[in-house]
């Protein structure tokens, strides 16, 4: 305590040996290390000070023992120290060798297996090809064949379906491939194109699948000409002409019908 | 300190050994609560417990010797105390009396209590030097950590954690000397 500041550092009351204390001593006492036996009296009082700081614990100084060890517990179970994780890997039943134990389980899985599928089969909910073979062998329900997409958009369907149409029969390989792909993705596969476009057509005719297990096919869903028309009759708004197409319609028709100058598929509906 | 098997009982406390995790909490928490208790004098069984939470939380991920070890545990213990405070600064609390129920209630309440009193009059000097510099002392003798550590843990220069303990430690001295503590 000789530098410049270090007036600035006596606490009120207090007259510092500063000169006894040099540097070396004060870093013994943070160290932890001995001091020597002719070092200042009041350097071994404050050692004696640290030394009972570090003496052993009393029973206040462990009291948050169990709350941190309940901790540890609770916080160790769900990384895969719990005592669940610490079982063993394996356990198999004393009495049988390995083998058998594992025959056992082949044995078992297999039953389940046999035993789900034939609750599924009954439930009708496996796949298509896998309820048809059920339905042959143990006389479960029928495949639900689903019915065919029908067209949201009927002249976005009339379009693809025209095009379609119209690649196939005149177009280009490449327009030919452009048209099947667009189309099949919108009709959900390559073989519900004709379905998808019979029922974009014709959809007050949509096709209906043979009744051969009624029980097990869905009721057809009666189709109306203009849903929304029936939902407006639902709620009491009855449209004025709910069969007249808008005029501005009519007219790009015609248009389009007198430019083109031959007729195209959706005319068909 | 526990020295060379400090390695062990740490990889055993992380795979799930609560036996290991008590040797670990055993061998701090006696410098934890005398450091808090210098810092954060109202809250440190408190903030004790806060503290063992957030170690119990990242002890999987901590990797490190001894000395990080303590380094991280009293970092986080200065973390909690810091934001103690300021909790308390935020709402107005009325103090349990010292010596208030809850150490009554424990079974040893009254070897608690003794040595409760004792330690506040051993710490009761260091307490008394400005906050800083008890701070730095508490960390570099209590709880044992290298100057870096704690020119790191409080933010300031190696060279001006040195100054900050010496003038402590010469205050120290001197107050000693005044009241006449005999140890």
């Amino acid at each position: 305590m000789s530098g410049p500041g270090a007036s600035s550092d006596v606490m009120p009351g207090f007259s510092l040996p500063s000169r006894e204390l040099d540097e070396p001593l004060l870093d013994m006492l943070l160290n932890g290390r001995p001091l020597p036996a002719d070092a200042p009296e009041q350097l071994h009082a404050v050692a004696g000070l640290f030394a009972s700081l570090a003496g052993p614990a009393g029973p206040g100084k462990l009291t948050g023992e169990a709350a941190a060890r309940s901790a540890y517990a609770r916080a160790a179970a769900p990384v895969g120290v719990s005592p669940v994780a610490r079982r063993p890997a394996r356990r198999r039943l004393p009495w049988l060798p390995a083998r058998v134990n594992a025959r056992l389980a082949a044995g078992l899985a297999a039953a389940a297996v046999c035993l789900s599928s034939a609750a599924g089969a009954y439930a009708a909910v496996l796949p298509g090809p896998i309820q048809d073979f059920a339905h042959h062998v143990i006389g479960a329900p029928a495949a639900r064949h689903a019915p065919p997409r029908v067209p949201s958009g009927r002249q976005a369907a009339n379009r693809l379906c025209s095009t379609y149409e119209h690649a196939m029969t005149h177009g280009p390989a490449r327009a030919k491939a452009v048209a099947s792909q667009k189309l099949a993705r919108a009709a959900g596969g390559a073989g519900e194109i004709d379905a998808y476009c019979a029922a974009a057509w014709r959809p007050s005719l949509a096709p209906a699948a043979p009744a051969a297990h009624p029980a097990s096919h869905p009721k057809p869903r009666p189709k109306t000409g203009n849903a929304k028309a029936a939902k407006r009759k639902a709620h009491g708004k009855p449209k004025a002409h709910p069969s007249r197409v808008p005029t501005a319609r009519r007219r790009a028709h015609g248009k389009a019908k007198s430019q083109s100058g031959s007729p195209v598929a959706h005319d068909r509906g | 300190v526990i020295g060379a098997l400090f390695g062990a009982r740490l990889a055993e406390a992380q795979s799930g050994d609560e036996a290991a995790f008590a040797c670990l909490f055993r061998d701090v928490q006696p410098a934890l609560l005398r450091y808090l208790q210098v810092i954060a004098p109202e809250a440190a069984d408190d903030v004790a417990g806060e503290t063992w939470l957030q170690v119990v939380a990242g002890l999987a991920g901590f990797r490190g010797g001894e000395e990080a070890f303590r380094a991280w545990l009293f970092t986080i213990a200065r973390h909690r105390a810091i934001d103690a405070g300021r909790s308390r600064a935020r709402r107005r609390t009325i103090p349990l009396p010292e010596n208030g129920a809850e150490q009554l209630a424990a079974p040893d309440a009254a070897d608690v209590a003794l040595e409760r009193i004792t330690t506040h009059a051993v710490l009761a000097p260091i307490s008394a030097l400005p906050p800083d510099q008890a701070e730095i002392i508490m960390l570099r003798v209590v709880a044992g950590l290298a100057a870096h550590d704690v020119a790191q843990l409080v933010g300031k220069s190696p060279g001006a954690v040195r100054v900050a303990a010496h003038r402590g430690l010469r205050r120290l001295a001197a107050a000693v000397d005044r009241v006449g503590v005999t140890l």
